[in-house]
Formats: C-alpha cells, structure tokens, sequence
C-alpha cells in the first residue's frame, strides 16, 4: 500500500501516487478472487 | 427367640451363608457390568476423539491445498497485471511530462492522504459510509 503524499508535491507525483494505488487495489483483488475460485462452494 | 437357630442351626447358618453368597454375585455381577460399560463408554469416546482430530487435520490439509491452489492462480494473473501496470505508469508519466512542475494544493494533498488512510483500514481515520473524507473542509495551515 502507497505511503502519503509528501507535504509539496508535483501534479506528476501525484499520477505516479495514483499508479500506486491502482495496483494495490488490483492485487488485493486479484487475492481475494483467487481465494474465491480456489474455494469450493 | 430366632427361629433358624432354634430349630436347626446349622440350616440357619447354611442361610446365612447363601444370603451372603447371593449378595456376593450380584455385587460381583453389578461391579462386572459396571466395568464392561465404562470401558464401552471410554472405548466409544476415544472413538470419537479420534474421528474428529482425523476430520479436523483432513479439513487443515484441505485448506492448505486451497490456499496453494489459490496462491498459484494469483501468481499467474498478477504477473500479466505487473507488466500492464509498469507499462501504463510509463505511458501516463509521458503523456503528463507538462505538468512536471506543476504543484499539487496542500489542501488537496491533505485530503487525498486522509483518503489514504482511511483505504489502508486506519482505525483514527473516520470513513464509514455515507462519511466525507476525514478532514474535509477544514481549512489548510
């Protein structure tokens, strides 16, 4: 997961900020759907 | 006047002792029972003591097997998510080279690492929904 932003930032550290965070939502996604198809119901 | 002893002692004595006999084997036999069903008992508890360690360590071994299963489908899916990624944040990096210097309001940062915290499950950061984004509002120092 993404560290906060410093205090002054750029617009362009912000767009590498927010590639940040697409990724750790995709990851956590891409676990949980894993675990959800690995799982017999 | 006792009437076993008075008319034939030793028919009384024979009595007795038969008494004593009798209640000697049903106490044998009570005591007999009394063992054959607590081992019964004992024997059908270690029974099920066992079958339910057996299912518990099958359920475990299960489980471990799922998470493998799971483990190795996500290894797979997030290697081609790696490669996108790396790939669009270069592109982006690109496509946004003119806003390079272009600072971000401290106003704005404050809200988007309150918005941070609260996605990393930070128990200070109030974000329960239907909430604003802790800290909105409120004026930058």
């Amino acid at each position: 997961v993404p560290d906060s932003l410093a205090g002054s930032v750029t617009a362009q550290d912000l767009i590498g900020w927010t590639m940040e965070w697409v990724n750790a939502f995709a990851c956590e996604r891409g676990k949980r759907s894993a675990l959800i198809q690995a799982w017999p119901r | 006047v006792n009437v076993l002893t008075t008319v034939n002692p030793l028919r009384g004595y024979l009595a007795m002792a038969g008494a004593l006999l009798i209640a000697g084997l049903l106490a044998f036999s009570h005591f007999t029972a009394y063992r054959a069903g607590r081992a019964a008992v004992r024997a059908q508890w270690d029974a099920a003591n066992v079958a339910q360690e057996r299912a518990i360590q099958e359920q475990a071994a299960r489980n471990r097997d799922l998470q493998r299963a799971a483990e190795l489908r996500y290894t797979v899916t997030a290697q081609a998510r790696e490669v996108f990624i790396t790939r669009t944040t270069q592109e982006v990096r690109r496509a946004s080279k003119s806003l390079a210097a272009c600072p971000v309001p401290v106003d704005a940062v404050r809200l988007l690492n309150a918005a941070a915290a609260c996605a990393r499950g930070d128990p200070a950061a109030a974000c329960g929904a239907g909430d604003g984004v802790p800290g909105a509002g409120q004026p930058s120092r």
